[in-house]
Parts: C-alpha cells; structure tokens; sequence
C-alpha cells in the first residue's frame, strides 16, 4: 500500500502539476507543427473523434498518442490536488470564497476533460445534403427541407440562410425545426446537432419569355425543348463575380450550324439575358430554384458533461472575478504609503 | 469625408496621443501621462464607432480592427496600471500598442465588409474582445518581466496580478468561442491551429498561476512570462498568416 501512496503524492505535487503543464503545452505545440506540415493526413475541419487516430494507428500520431497519455497524467494530478484541497477545507472547517471557486475552476476542467475523452471514444461527425425529398441523417433518421430564405446585406452578400426542416426521428416520429447559421437543431439535450454549413437555393431550370410575344419556354437540365426550328437544352449554370448566375443553352437548329447560348440570369442585363433563337429573341424571365442545404450532423455524448463543466467553470470566475476586483477596489482606496510605488 | 477614411484619422490621432503619453511616461510625468492616453481610447472610439455603423455590427470582424482592439486593450492595460508599472516599461508596452494600431492603419486596408453569416452571434463578440483583453494582460505582464529581469529587481506581485486577470478574462474568453463553436460548427473544440494556441495560451498561464507556491521553480517565472509573449504572437499573428486555420487573416 505504501507504493499506491507514494504515487498518489508524487502524482498530486505541485511541481508535477507543473511539469505535466509544461509538457503539455509542449505536445500541443508537436501536434499543431505536425498538423500544419501535413496537410493531407490532417484535411481541414476534421472532427477530434479518435477513429481517425486509432483506425489505423499510424507513426504520424504519435504527438496524438503522447498528449493522451499527458492529459490523463495532468487530469490526475487536477484531481488528486483538488480532492485534497477539498478534504483540507472540510477538516479545518475554513471556507473562503476565492478557495471555492479555484476548486469549481479545477473540477470544471476534469469534467470538461472527460467530456472529450467521451466524445473522442463515442462520437460521430458527418455531412448531409438536404433537398426537398427526406435524406438520411444516419442513425438519427431523415430530414428534407420545407422551406428556404436566404437573407442578403445590401452589397448582396450572404447574411443568413433560415432553413424550415422536417425531421423524421428514429423512435421519436416527426419533428419540425428552424436551423439558420449559429442556430442549429438540437435534439436529446445536444448531444445531437444539425447545423447549416452551407445553404442556397440551387437553379434548376429557367423561364425564358419570347420578347414580342407571351411564348414562354421552360428549360431544365437534361430536358431539352422541341421548337419548330431545332431544339434548345439547358447544359449548366454557372457563377460570375458578384454572384451573377448565368445559363449555359445549347441551340441545336434543324437546319445549319447551332452553337451555345449564354442567359445572364439576372433582371437589369438587357443585352446580356437575351438571346437570339431561331428567328425569335428570348429574354430571361426567372430561375427555377430547389433549395439545397449542407448539414453536418453532429453526435457527441460528452454535452452533458461539457455543459455542466461550463456552468461550474462560470460560477467559478464569477466568485474568482468578484474577489479579485474586490482586493483591487481596496487596494486603490488605500493611500500611496509606499514611495516605491510612486515611481518617477 | 468618407467614413472608412475618418474612421482611420480617428484610429492615427488616437495612437498619435498614446505616443504622446509614452514620451511622458518617460519623463516622469504621470498624470499628464494618463491623460493623454485618456484621450487616445476615446478618440479611438471613432475609428470603432463608424466601421460599426457601417457594417451594421460590432468592429471586431476583421484584420484592421483585431489588431485596433488589441492596440485599445493595451492601452487601457497601461491605465490600469499606471502607478505600478516603471516609466520605461509603460513606454514598451504602448509602443507595442502604437505598433499593433500601425500595422491596423496600414497594412490592412481593404474596404469595410458585412460580416460573414458565422459571426453573427452575440458570442463572438464576447468571445473576441475578452480574449485581446487578456492578451494585453499578459503582453504587460511579460513586457514587466522583461524589465524586471533587465533591472535584476523584485515584483511586488504586479506580474502574478496581471497573469491572474488575463486568465480570468480569458477563460471566459474561452467559455463564449466554446459555446460559439458548439452553435456554429457543432465542436467546442476543433484541431484548428487558432483553436490549439488558445488551448496552448490557457494551459500554460494557467500553469504560470501555480509559479509563486513552487519555490524551486519561481525563479522560472519571469523567464516564462517573457516566453508568454512569443506564444502570444504565435497565436495572435502567427496562426493568421502562417498556417491552414480558418481563422486565417
């Protein structure tokens, strides 16, 4: 038993603590160096679940495979000098707010360590696209969207997408839920998010309007339109600079040499979004939009934990906060007694 | 005048004036010192005041003004602690300060921009002006350390003082972006390189909070804090221009 006790003081000395710091702030700063020359074993955005560290395992890891073993070295050491700052203030009975609180503080973080150490085991980060029709959120169910506006500044950037979305939930039936950026869809406490990471509504088609005439041709992609003098097919639609979408037509004529066709498809292009057919001019009318969304749904069972090491933390700098701009506000009510301090 | 140039005259006259407290600092004269740099927040208020009125939300969305903040929180960090700080650091520490509003001035000057659909949400701005804040806690504290290392003389807590306010402020920095992760990206943490020199920062001064109750290892102490700046920088500047990072610059 005496081995057990001499690891637990070694491993609770603050001189350990410090090291463990120490050497993790070290490994943080392997894994970013290594990370940043990497590029394709560390893509942008990968999620911190540890299947891509353990299937397979590789040598590359290994500043991963060092900071675990460094975290749960430096988590126990957190744990066993809290639990013996805890014990201290019960046996003397003294309880000093700045003491409680660097106590939460430290409790927060092995919580929130344990949180990761439960999302990195049992985590899942994937991405879905959402149309009109329901798709699979993987073991959550499906989702298809009902509605979509996106919302622009006046210089016409993007300024949010609100997405209406039906979901249909494994166990749990039909749910109806609003997601815009910075507001996703939270289900069972939020361990299960789906947020926007990229919304529009696509162009499908377009509506072109004969100019001295009310002919109206519909085009969609891989449905060419039968005319009296050839034919006309949507190929693709394509972006210009300021987000000006423009159509690319295919003119096939019964007769002689055909050729593309370029529709800006935008109001306010006169020239641009008209174009000759035949013997005819057509000018754009309107798009033919799908809404079209990008989710990454994220399962995580470490939010439980996280949430409650937020609220601790929190109360923790407040109480902290509170003491230090305390001993502040006396200190600046107390006269400059000291001449060192008054420095010239 | 247009606004985004005014706005700019308001951000140069105010680093103009802080300039004028470091020259006065270093003469002794305090109180005229104060003052001076008194002046120099709130005429950089403007350059604030109308790059938000422009893009509809909080100045803290680009380059430019990061780096304004962070010649702001500085700035204040040499108020707060005017009367304990040596006439020569307080000098160091608002030429840092001037030089931060410099490079705002005039290397970054693209026009003003509606912020991107990922930042608006009451926790970024939280989250970013709390971080500088204590950013500019910890580069006086180093800027001190540096001082006191060049001088060979004692503290008097002033630089634990300081370390401890940056980290309070930054581990409610930390809180606000966890949360603002959770929303925006579904991770409060991602292995984004701004995101782990954060993680770096906050370990490692908050191991520099445990420094003063390891007698063996005190002696370390201002050394590391001098060390702190470096990772500042890294994670500041570094991580914007030198890696993948989404938050690049």
């Amino acid at each position: 038993m005496e081995l057990p006790g001499k690891i637990i003081r070694f491993w609770r000395d603050d001189r350990t603590g410090f090291i463990l710091g120490l050497l993790v702030v070290g490994g943080l700063i392997l894994g970013s160096v290594v990370m940043n020359f990497n590029p394709k074993q560390y893509p942008a955005f990968f999620p911190v679940e540890f299947g891509m560290f353990f299937h397979p395992p590789r040598p590359i890891h290994f500043w991963f495979y060092l900071l675990l073993v460094l975290l749960f070295l430096l988590g126990g050491s957190i744990f066993f000098s809290t639990l013996e700052s805890v014990l201290r203030m019960v046996r003397t009975g003294i309880y000093r707010a700045r003491t409680i609180a660097i106590i939460l503080i430290h409790l927060a973080i092995i919580i929130a360590l344990a949180g990761h150490l439960l999302e990195g085991m049992g985590g899942v980060t994937f991405q879905s696209a959402l149309g009109d029709r329901p798709a699979p959120l993987g073991a959550m169910g499906t989702a298809k969207i009902i509605g979509l506006e996106e919302l622009r500044h006046p210089d016409g950037s993007l300024k949010d997408v609100v997405a209406d979305l039906s979901f249909q939930l494994t166990g749990k039936g039909e749910q109806k839920k609003s997601i815009s950026y910075n507001s996703p869809a939270l289900f069972s406490w939020g361990t299960e998010e789906v947020l926007i990471l990229q919304g529009m509504k696509a162009p499908q088609g377009l509506v072109l309007k004969k100019v001295d005439g009310e002919e109206r041709l519909r085009l969609e992609a891989q449905s060419p339109v039968n005319m009296d003098e050839g034919t006309l097919e949507l190929m693709d639609f394509g972006r210009m600079s300021r987000d000006i979408i423009f159509a690319r037509l295919r003119w096939k004529p019964r007769r002689g040499e055909g050729g593309m066709r370029f529709v800006v498809c935008q109001k306010g292009y006169q020239s641009h979004s008209t174009i000759t057919v035949g013997a005819n001019l057509y000018q754009y009318e309107r798009l033919i939009e799908q809404a079209r969304l990008i989710v990454q749904v994220k399962i995580n069972p470490g939010i439980p934990l996280f949430i409650l090491a937020f609220l601790i933390m929190t109360v923790g700098l407040v109480l902290l906060t509170r003491h230090e701009v305390g001993k502040r506000v006396r200190r600046l009510r107390q006269p400059a007694s000291d001449p060192e301090s008054a420095r010239t | 005048m247009n606004p985004e140039f005014t706005a700019r005259l308001f951000l140069g006259l105010s680093a103009l004036l802080a300039g004028g407290g470091a020259v006065l600092f270093l003469l002794g004269r305090r109180r005229e010192a104060s003052l001076a740099l008194l002046g120099a927040l709130i005429t950089a208020a403007g350059f604030f005041l109308i790059r938000s009125a422009l893009k509809a939300y909080f100045p803290f969305t680009d380059k430019a003004e990061s780096f304004a903040t962070l010649y702001w929180l500085l700035i204040g960090a040499v108020l707060l602690y005017r009367r304990e700080l040596a006439g020569g650091e307080s000098f160091a520490i608002i030429v840092t300060a001037i030089a931060s509003a410099a490079v705002a001035l005039f290397l970054f000057t693209a026009p003003v921009k509606y912020p991107s659909p990922y930042l608006r949400t009451i926790w970024y701005p939280l989250h970013v002006p709390l971080s500088f804040a204590a950013y500019a806690f910890w580069i006086t504290a180093g800027i001190r350390s540096a001082g006191i290392l060049f001088r060979d003389e004692g503290d008097r807590g002033l630089t634990a003082d300081q370390i401890r306010n940056g980290f309070l402020i930054f581990s409610f920095a930390m809180v606000c972006g966890g949360i603002w992760g959770y929303l925006a990206w579904g991770a409060y943490f991602l292995w984004d390189p701004k995101v782990v020199w954060s993680v770096i920062l906050w370990v490692f001064y908050g191991n520099q909070l445990h420094i003063d109750g390891i007698p063996s290892f005190k002696r370390w102490k201002h050394p590391l804090n001098v060390v702190g700046i470096l990772l500042i920088l890294i994670t500041f500047i570094g991580t914007g221009f030198f890696t993948r990072s989404i938050h690049r610059f």
